[in-house]
């Protein structure tokens, strides 16, 4: 038997509406999830099966919300968290894509260095923050550091890895041509790593997170890190509570910022 | 004086226990139009012969004469082209970008390279695709493609490794033909690389068989004018080839009883 051009388009619709039915399914429990958790969070709250004085509500949260956004310290305070993570973390990537590089064009270097590689990714850097505070200052170029220092060695490691598993044979197909070391470097192993690289960019977007917020707990008179510190002081949850929100709104706006740069620069 | 002359080369890989004999003192010379193979049993040393003879390695001992110049001079890379087994075309560059890869290296990137890498993709029967991605293309497609790449650098000598072996038998058949009339057409010289013993009779003006650990070379085969004349395709089917696969095949399976 054979179907007609009609019938054919019709099975081809009948599957795309399926994925469609299937998508909304998606959407649904995913809003659900939202405004479950939500309610039963306000709910429990008013009826106090929680002590709303430490885990306040999400009607105080937006309250608050309100009253931050309308006096304008909200933004200021965003402002200056936002720009310490995005600084740190374009530092971060990049100088780790740099040293990379550095230990990928000198074996010999990147012998030399293993070990004490090792001890640094080990380490966990937050520890560093006293130091950091006390050699650069207490103010925002020492946040920015945090924001980079956490995630610079890891971004090393994983970038480098990339660097090296890269089939032989592109090498031999560009050295056959006259290909020098620095037009290697560009023509293939840069390029073929760019996978690896935005997928350290994704986990650099919330290293640095923790590495600022830290670094805004330890000296900061403004931020986000700041208010959840400050929150902490005075006993207001609502507060601290408000402050991770905005941060983990913030987190994901980032995250789907790299998605985006991903689906644009890796098409092949 | 032959297009190259390999002069009594080894080659040796060292670990740090030990050194194995990859290559004992090879000789011999291509002249210029002439097609060798050279074929053998794996572990026989044929891939680092052809990265020896392409410069990529330095030999342990001995040397690789090109033309009046030594191969392992800089520079003398582009009088060679390389074909791998596989096309090892860059996954992130167009069909045209890929071409165009020799010419960029040796910044000799102009219009007049890039007519010519359009000519070239014409000639290789790849018309009109220059803008796709390689992920579009099939197998024998991408390998047309990465013979364009290495053509359009106007090599005296190709050097093949077994670049026919990641395809189907259909189109490797077609390819070899294809391969086959380009070279004779525009008279360069190859060498090619295989463990594929029809492959080997039916492209060749010699086949050089060489013995494994170490690489060595064990006879030399010159096939008769008779399968020189015509296709690849149709020497496959010419009375006189079974008779020299059967000879081939005795000594190459003599190599390999150990």
């Amino acid at each position: 038997m054979k179907n007609t051009e009609a019938a054919n388009r019709e099975l081809h619709q009948a599957y795309v509406r399926k994925l469609k039915i299937e998508q909304r399914w998606i959407w649904f429990w995913q809003i659900s999830i939202f405004l479950i958790f939500f309610s039963i969070w306000e709910l429990a709250s008013r009826l106090k099966w929680i002590d709303p004085l430490l885990f306040s509500s999400p009607s105080k949260i937006y309250k608050l919300f309100i009253a931050k956004a309308s006096d304008g310290s909200l933004w200021m305070h965003i402002n200056v968290t936002l720009f310490e993570t995005v600084a740190g973390f374009i530092i971060g990537t990049f100088a780790g894509i740099l040293l990379a590089a550095m230990l990928w064009w000198s074996t010999r270097f990147s012998k030399i260095i293993d070990p004490y590689l090792v001890i640094l990714n080990a380490m966990p850097k937050v520890a560093l923050g006293p130091i950091i505070i006390v050699a650069l200052g207490p103010g925002y170029i020492s946040i920015i550091a945090m924001g980079a220092i956490i995630s610079i060695i890891i971004t090393t490691l994983v970038v480098y890895n990339a660097f090296q598993e890269i089939d032989s044979n592109y090498i031999k197909v560009l050295q056959s041509l006259g290909a020098s070391k620095r037009v290697c470097f560009k023509e293939a192993i840069f390029p073929a790593s760019f996978p690896t690289m935005i997928s350290s960019l994704k986990v650099n977007v919330g290293l640095s997170w923790v590495g600022v917020i830290v670094g805004e707990f330890l000296v900061s008179k403004q931020g986000l890190g700041y208010l959840i510190i400050y929150g902490f002081q005075v006993f207001d949850f609502t507060l601290v509570l408000f402050s991770l929100l905005i941060i983990a709104i913030f987190a994901a706006i980032m995250y789907q910022l790299v998605e985006k740069l991903e689906k644009k620069l890796i098409k092949h | 004086m032959p297009l190259l002359s390999v002069n009594q080369v080894s080659h040796h890989y060292y670990s740090k226990k030990d050194y194995t004999k990859a290559l004992e003192n090879i000789s011999f010379t291509l002249e210029q139009g002439e097609f060798i193979s050279i074929l053998g049993p794996s572990g026989c040393g044929k891939t680092t012969l052809l990265s020896i003879v392409a410069g990529l390695i330095k030999p342990t001992m001995g040397e690789i004469i090109l033309g009046e110049d030594s191969a392992s001079e800089p520079g003398n890379k582009a009088h060679m082209g390389y074909m791998l087994q596989q096309d090892y075309l860059f996954p992130w560059k167009t069909i045209k970008e890929n071409i165009m890869l020799g010419p960029k290296i040796n910044k000799t990137l102009d219009n007049s390279i890039k007519e010519q890498a359009d000519q070239m993709l014409e000639e290789v029967g790849l018309q009109g695709i220059g803008d796709s991605y390689p992920d579009e293309l099939s197998g024998g497609m991408r390998q047309r493609a990465a013979l364009a790449r290495t053509l359009i650098t106007e090599p005296k000598l190709l050097l093949l490794d077994e670049p026919f072996s990641a395809l189907d038998f259909q189109t490797k058949l077609r390819l070899e033909d294809f391969v086959s009339q380009l070279l004779k057409q525009y008279n360069k010289a190859a060498l090619l690389v295989t463990h594929d013993i029809s492959e080997a009779i039916v492209m060749s003006d010699r086949i050089i068989l060489l013995k494994p650990r170490p690489g060595e070379i064990k006879q030399i085969f010159r096939m008769p004018p008779e399968l020189r004349k015509i296709s690849p395709f149709q020497a496959r089917q010419h009375p006189s080839f079974q008779a020299i696969f059967d000879e081939v095949w005795k000594e190459m399976s003599a190599l390999e009883k150990y």
